[in-house]
């Protein structure tokens, strides 16, 4: 099987909440970004593990039922069947911060979010919008 | 200073009464808990907030932004303001459910009578038509030494979790009953039980079969169960129908008489 290739403008979003996961993937498919949810850890990793096409960010709610944000990154660092891809953490947690050094991850975005900052950010990690 | 001298000093006898050491200090002392239980339950219940406001303000957010930057032609819009008529109602039934804790004391106990809570609660809840619900209990239950915020939300969280299980309806229901030892508050529904997969998790880890929500609102249940009021839970699942959550909360002689470990 070949490794699987890296894509620009694509991005995984792992948040258990459907609203949040809906309007996320919304505004950021608006902007020309192609977009996979998943409502728990467990489904992304699978993904990750089979996909042909890598996202080129990961928004990762940490706070989730089953399998949360702690538990994901634990995976996706432990496992190496697992690729690499940044992987931003989102939470309403006042720790975020730590919480996103303690991760290794490769930023954050606090909850409530709003759309300047989200697309800031996704445009740092994806390149500019298609539109 | 030393490693001891700098510990905190645990037990009742160290705690000091919010206000100062007036006329609750003989009052508040009698509630053997650790302070460091009050500081669990009070970052765990701030986190539950945080995350639950959190994600109702995040989807409103970008829905809002969503709406103010689309073409009025677009066919979206019927939609997205629906949506955000929608999580609208949520953070309304959000204030609702956890209205008792606003601005509350973690470490104020007060006597009540726990069928009136029951009632108070069932009230609150506005089922619609689809739903039966009725307080059970002796007539005779004493008044409970209880953390009446607490206590509330806590009850609010069963019956919306009930009404939740049974999306086309069904019965529910809150009986109380006490002795000389403990008062026993059992919040019951015909909904479809626990899945097996997560008896095992519910009062300890977040689990969920909702399509949103965090899923730690049972183990604040059991937090407030057991670290503020020294009591227990207990679940007991028929399925496929049925759900009992039962609170056990110690009197206050009871309590009183309870060692901590």
């Amino acid at each position: 099987m070949n490794p699987p290739v890296p894509s620009d403008k694509s991005i995984l979003i792992v948040e258990d909440d459907i609203d949040v996961r809906e309007t996320l993937s919304e505004v950021l498919m608006d902007e020309g970004y192609k977009i996979t949810a998943f409502s728990g850890g467990r489904a992304a990793l699978e993904h990750l593990r089979q996909t042909t096409t890598l996202p080129a960010l990961i928004l990762l709610d940490l706070m989730m039922p089953n399998m949360d944000g702690w538990e994901f990154r634990a995976e996706q660092r432990r496992n190496a069947a697992v690729p690499r891809v940044p992987t931003v953490i989102l939470s309403a947690d006042g720790n975020v911060e730590q919480n996103m050094e303690s991760l290794q991850a490769d930023g954050y975005l606090r909850k409530p979010i709003h759309i300047k900052t989200l697309l800031q950010l996704v445009e740092r990690f994806c390149g500019p919008p298609e539109n | 200073m030393s490693d001891d001298a700098k510990a905190p000093v645990k037990g009742p006898s160290s705690v000091v009464p919010p206000g100062g050491p007036g006329a609750t200090a003989v009052e508040f002392a009698r509630v053997p808990m650790y302070p460091e239980a009050y500081f669990d339950v009070v970052a765990e219940v701030s986190r539950f907030f945080a995350h639950s406001l959190g994600n109702l303000l995040t989807g409103l957010n970008l829905t809002l932004d969503m709406l103010a930057s689309l073409n009025p032609a677009d066919p979206r819009a019927g939609a997205l303001v629906q949506r955000s008529l929608r999580m609208m109602e949520g953070l309304c039934a959000f204030k609702e459910t956890w209205s008792g804790l606003g601005g509350s004391d973690l470490r104020r106990f007060e006597r009540r009578d726990p069928i009136a809570l029951a009632r108070c609660v069932l009230d609150q809840a506005r089922l619609g038509a689809e739903f039966s619900a009725e307080v059970t209990g002796d007539a005779a239950t004493s008044a409970l030494s209880c953390h009446p915020g607490l206590l509330e939300s806590a009850l609010q969280y069963l019956v919306r979790n009930a009404v939740d299980a049974m999306p086309g309806g069904g019965h529910l229901g809150i009986d109380v009953r006490s002795d000389s030892a403990c008062t026993k508050i059992a919040v019951w529904d015909t909904g479809p039980g626990i899945p097996v997969e997560l008896q095992s998790k519910i009062l300890y880890e977040p689990v969920t079969t909702k399509p949103y929500g965090g899923g730690i609102g049972l183990m604040l249940v059991a937090m407030i169960a057991k670290r503020v009021h020294l009591g227990e839970v207990r679940w007991t699942s028929r399925m496929p129908q049925g759900c009992i959550i039962e609170l056990t909360l110690p009197m206050r002689d009871a309590n009183v008489a309870r060692t901590v470990p």
